[in-house]
């Protein structure tokens, strides 16, 4: 284990993973019951539950789906809604008649929107599931089709995931920042703002429209050094294009494959900042909800894609920690000089019971975005881990932080200078979590079994 | 295209496939042939193709594995 560095130096470096569409309550909601001893904002002890809708031809006379355990590691199968209006739904419980059944361009004004100063209830996840089903299969889900909506997953199904976060430390109160889908979310995580755009579609806007500062550029301007290491086989960077407006002159210099990462962690050679993308298109390593087969007859399968992307994750994520465990070198990066934080971009219509609360818009002077969102309001809870020797195992933080807490953090860090936006300006930092006075030992005490086979498949 | 690719990749095709087309990127010629039988395993090669102009480093043997 190398031995010179100090907790002064947990963050000379920062490596920051980002994966697909999963709410804390679906993948780690079960990490912790009241038997642990913890306080935890998980889903065992709950009685929760979602209304079934009137209009459902199926199942209605039950009125309630409880809370359950998914039977399928390619659940929900077909994908939940997540654009702006799907979040609408779930959140708020509202669905437009005209809406009913519509998906993509077909939902129209006024997007299902809430009233204003709506609280949201958590209660629109069967409502929503059951339109989007209908819109994208073209018959309206059986019961047992709907109800999966309202499960998630075990530790014991996701051992690398439980394993990690039990072993150092998980943030129960994560929000994203937009109640919309992965671009958003993504360039806050990386700009602080989505310069008004609320949906990813059509993505050509994304070439054009986003002009927004990137803290890699910030990076730059203050002498530090970043890359951004994309799973094999994806051919291209999400953020890359998000920030095309501004990284097009980088795409070439700063956006490599992961297995340079592997390199880099064991030559002692990261840069300061290091952003690691899944891939997301073919080959899915990102833990995204079912990706398309179960609407399409026949095997459209590709050789390169896994039997379900939580297991393609499971695997990403375990090669992720080992290159970061494995970092030793000395002088250089190392695991004591390097923080790894496990995140998520949105949770992608999984049902979650926490509600999102009221935010600062990033730039109050901006003119409304698209479908007219004032970005006041922030998405709901995703899944975060922070990695660290210097992290307690079993630690859990039930502090509110956003996306926008990693550029606040790194600000504070690294002496960035100002906000970029009025989000990350009010986003909590989380150095302080880094508390022990010595390190643990170089293995980190993980342990756990294999990721198990692919169930219901 | 919708076959072949995930949720986020049918997002993503089209738009930098025009936006290739903008930059006078040479593509290939099945994305002009309305005749041509665009197979899943074909779209995931053309997009690549696409894609690694603008990210030469992610590029199977290329820049990104000579470290």
């Amino acid at each position: 284990m190398p031995g010179s560095a100090t907790r002064a130096n947990a963050l000379d470096h920062v490596v920051v993973v980002l994966f697909e569409n999963r709410s804390l309550d679906n993948v780690l909601g079960r990490l912790y019951g009241p038997g642990d001893g913890k306080a935890f904002e998980g889903v065992i002890g709950k009685e929760l539950s979602n209304p079934i809708p009137g209009w459902a031809e199926h199942g209605a006379g039950r009125k309630v789906v409880p809370y359950g355990v998914t039977t399928d590691m390619d659940s929900p199968n077909p994908d939940s809604g997540e654009e702006w209006y799907h979040t609408n739904t779930q959140l708020f419980g509202a669905i437009d008649d005209h809406n009913r059944f519509k998906i993509g361009e077909g939902v129209t004004a006024p997007w299902n929107a809430p009233p204003p100063d709506a609280v949201p209830a958590m209660d629109g996840f069967v409502a929503d599931y059951i339109s989007t089903f209908t819109g994208e299969v073209g018959r309206q889900p059986a019961y047992e089709e709907y109800a999966q909506i309202m499960t998630g997953y075990t530790p014991q199904q996701l051992p690398v995931l439980s394993g990690i976060a039990r072993e150092f430390g998980v943030f129960d109160h994560w929000f994203s920042e937009v109640p919309s889908q992965t671009f958003m979310n993504r360039s806050f995580w990386t700009a602080a703002t989505s310069s008004g755009l609320v949906v990813n579609s059509p993505v050509r806007k994304w070439f054009t429209k986003n002009n927004a500062e990137t803290i890699f550029e910030r990076l730059e301007q203050h002498g530090r050094t970043w890359k951004v290491y994309v799973m094999e086989p994806m051919c291209l960077s999400f953020t890359g294009v998000i920030h095309y407006p501004r990284l097009k002159d980088r795409l070439a210099t700063h956006f490599v494959r992961f297995s340079e990462f592997e390199k880099d962690a064991a030559a002692g050679t990261l840069p300061d900042f290091s952003l690691i993308e899944p891939d997301m298109i073919a080959g899915h390593g990102d833990y995204h909800p079912a990706f398309g087969r179960s609407f399409f007859g026949g095997n459209v399968d590709i050789g390169l894609d896994p039997s379900s992307a939580m297991l393609g994750g499971e695997a990403f994520l375990e090669r992720i920690f080992n290159a970061y465990r494995s970092a030793t070198a000395e002088p250089g990066t190392n695991v004591l000089n390097t923080t790894l934080l496990i995140g998520w971009d949105e949770p992608g219509g999984t049902y979650d019971h926490v509600p999102p609360g009221p935010v600062p818009p990033p730039d109050p002077a901006a003119p409304a975005g698209e479908f007219g969102f004032t970005f006041d309001r922030s998405g709901y809870r995703v899944p975060a881990i922070l990695v660290s020797p210097w992290v307690e195992p079993g630690s859990v933080y039930n502090e509110e932080y956003r996306h926008t807490s990693l550029i606040a953090t790194l600000r504070k860090a690294w002496d960035l200078g100002a906000p970029f936006t009025q989000r990350d300006a009010s986003a909590r930092t989380f150095e302080h979590v880094l508390t022990r006075g010595t390190p643990r030992p170089a293995d980190l005490g993980h342990r756990r079994g294999p990721a198990p086979a692919c169930m219901g498949d | 295209m919708g076959k072949a690719l995930g949720y986020l990749g049918k997002d993503v095709a089209p738009g930098i496939i025009e936006h290739a087309r903008q930059m006078r990127v040479k593509l290939p010629p099945q994305l002009d042939d309305p005749s041509a039988e665009l197979t899943p395993q074909l779209i995931v090669e053309v997009i690549r193709d696409v894609a690694f102009h603008y990210f030469p480093q992610l590029v199977p043997g290329g820049a990104g594995d000579s470290h």
